[in-house]
């Protein structure tokens, strides 16, 4: 029996009896109170929408684009042999189309409390959400789930293609897993991207993430790697020619919403207090990297504990609990911009140290974020049947701007006296120091 | 290595590459690299593992575009095929600090960096799976190359299993064992 739910953006989102089991389940119900976007609304009011959401959304569109990109049209003469093994037979095709919608509900089950702001610093070296994801999906609850589907679905197929091959390095991946992996996590075209453009755009009330994904979806193809020289076919996803410009579209939203609203210099003052504060409350500083001990964790507990400790002046992590609580968040001193970037190496550590020399660590927060490859190749079917990577055909592929955003803030306190003296000595402390 | 060093190298690297007549596309680079490193044991600390292509390292990948975005390296648009790495607007500067692994570097670029796409995919799966395994048997080898990549056939593998040891076999000594006193 199919289940249906209303969904924002994908209007209805149908589920058979087996995912919704796996939706039920602890660890994705769990993010139902996990936000998407961290601390995003206290910038953004709208952009209260949590993972939970986000997953459904995932799961549909990687359900749609598993169904264009192995519909036996749609598949290219070069890939064939990669692929048809896998999808010739409608029982093997069925398998993995349900393994890639149930990797997709279940990508983001190992995420910290608010999300990636949580992350950086708050686990043991080594380890990130997706090894808490893998681990989850391997756990004993989800493998027993798995095992009691018709036909028994591997759990380690779902955490391949949930986590993909970065994160599983000692797990061989066929070409095929691969490319499955690929429709939820590729950097270009992966539904998770696809849904968190679309999803953060509509409730942080910003019209920059949206593109034509219907489209988009249409024209996706698994296509041999054009970028690679001379008779490489291992394959890729790419676009038909018809789907270049809203693929620019989307790379385009991508860049936007970086700079405007995941980098958000609001946004960033609360991701350092809310580190500083989980530090201070956490045992030891850390999250625990044990799967069953992170899912008794959300939002919910650590604003709870915020709100006490905003009250206690005895408690731990109590300033940075008045900084969130009370809005007393630090202050943008320092936006970097093109002309320093062009300039020096690292303008935000110049004028930070400098920052810090003038008025002590405690007073001074810092970030800089750079992009490191806007995925802007990718292979693309000419009308009359060629394959050029996008490069070739797209001039606003050709000088994409890579996401290079940096911030320095202050403590609220002294913000006024910090920028009067910043702005007489703005260019001798970039020269000074540089 | 620190990371200032090793991009010096790679902007070395990319220039060797080119005057071989390298296509110096990511692929070239990526398997180049996974040569440089393991076989010519330059201490570049990238972690490759199997992938698409064959042996390719998520951090080389990351590095090569923020090494672009920094203007270090650039890209080229040539027919027919995909995109070159070039040297960028500050390349040279880097490139000319980090001639001390220049032996290596010449001998990587001309073995392996002027190889096809497909034979550099082949050869260096084989190089890498016996070098994570060294006492495993060529007909193993041949048989995962072929599980997990069903485009390359078992007479390809075998042959990109026997380039991949007479490499080993053509990599000078000397310059293995000066690399060693570096690590």
């Amino acid at each position: 029996m199919a289940h249906e739910i209303r969904d924002p953006i994908h209007t209805f989102i149908e589920l058979d009896e087996d995912e919704r089991r796996v939706l039920d389940s602890e660890p994705v119900q769990r993010l139902r109170n996990i936000h998407q976007l961290a601390m995003s609304y206290l910038v953004y009011p709208g952009a209260t929408h949590k993972r939970f959401e986000h997953s459904l959304g995932v799961m549909e569109l990687a359900g749609r684009i598993f169904d264009v990109v192995t519909d036996d049209q749609n598949v290219h003469d070069a890939v064939r042999d990669d692929i048809v093994p896998e999808i010739s037979q409608s029982d093997s095709k069925s398998y993995w189309r349900k393994v890639v919608r149930m990797a997709a509900l279940c990508h983001d089950i190992g995420h910290l409390p608010f999300s990636h702001a949580a992350e950086k610093d708050l686990l043991p070296k080594g380890w990130s959400h997706e090894l808490i994801t893998k681990d989850l999906i391997l756990s004993d609850e989800l493998h027993e789930t798995c095992q009691s589907m018709t036909p028994p679905m591997r759990a380690i197929d779902v955490a391949k293609v949930a986590v993909g091959k970065e994160k599983m390095p000692d797990e061989d991946f066929t070409t095929w897993e691969a490319i499955c992996s690929e429709i939820i996590t590729g950097e270009a075209f992966g539904a998770d991207r696809m849904d968190y453009l679309l999803r953060d755009s509509h409730h942080a009330g910003v019209a920059y993430g949206r593109f034509d994904h219907y489209r988009l979806i249409d024209t996706l193809r698994i296509l041999p790697d054009s970028t690679l020289e001379d008779g490489s076919f291992a394959p890729a996803l790419g676009v038909e020619s018809g789907g270049l410009h809203t693929a620019e579209a989307l790379l385009l939203a991508r860049y936007f919403m970086f700079m405007q609203v995941y980098h958000h210099p609001v946004r960033i003052a609360y991701d350092c207090h809310l580190g500083e504060f989980l530090k201070a409350w956490l045992h030891k500083g850390r999250f625990s990297t044990v799967a069953s001990e992170l899912q008794l964790l959300t939002d919910n507990e650590v604003l709870a504990e915020i709100s006490k400790a905003a009250n206690d002046p005895v408690a731990p992590g109590h300033a940075d609990a008045v900084r969130i609580s009370k809005r007393q968040h630090f202050r943008t001193l320092y936006t970097q911009t093109r002309g320093d970037k062009e300039k020096f190496e690292d303008p935000v550590a110049l004028v930070a140290k400098a920052c810090i020399d003038k008025y002590g660590k405690d007073k001074i927060r810092y970030q800089a974020h750079r992009q490191s490859d806007p995925a802007t190749n990718f292979p693309v079917v000419r009308t009359e049947g060629g394959i050029d990577s996008s490069l070739e055909l797209s001039h606003i592929l050709t000088s994409f701007p890579n996401v290079d955003v940096g911030v320095v803030l202050v403590d609220p306190e002294i913000i006024d006296e910090a920028a009067n003296w910043f702005q007489t000595e703005r260019d001798k402390t970039l020269n000074l120091t540089g | 290595m620190n990371s200032k060093q090793r991009r010096g190298l790679i902007c070395r690297l990319i220039a060797t590459m080119r005057d071989r007549n390298s296509w110096a596309g990511e692929t070239q680079i990526q398997k180049t690299v996974l040569f440089l490193q393991e076989l010519m044991e330059v201490p570049l600390g990238y972690k490759f593992v199997i992938y698409k292509h064959g042996p390719y390292s998520f951090d080389l990948h990351r590095e090569l575009g923020f090494m672009r975005s920094r203007l270090y390296i650039d890209i080229e648009l040539r027919h027919p095929y995909g995109p070159s790495f070039c040297m960028g607007r500050w390349g040279e500067e880097y490139a000319v600090a980090s001639s001390e692994y220049d032996d290596a570097i010449n001998f990587v670029s001309e073995k392996i960096s002027i190889k096809t796409v497909r034979e550099l995919e082949s050869i260096s799966t084989a190089f890498f799976m016996k070098q994570e395994d060294p006492g495993v048997e060529d007909q193993k080898i041949i048989n995962r190359i072929c599980q997990i990549k069903p485009h390359i056939k078992s007479d390809e593998a075998r042959k990109a299993v026997d380039g991949a040891e007479r490499i080993r076999e053509m990599a000078p000594k000397t310059l293995l064992t000066a690399s060693e006193g570096d690590l």
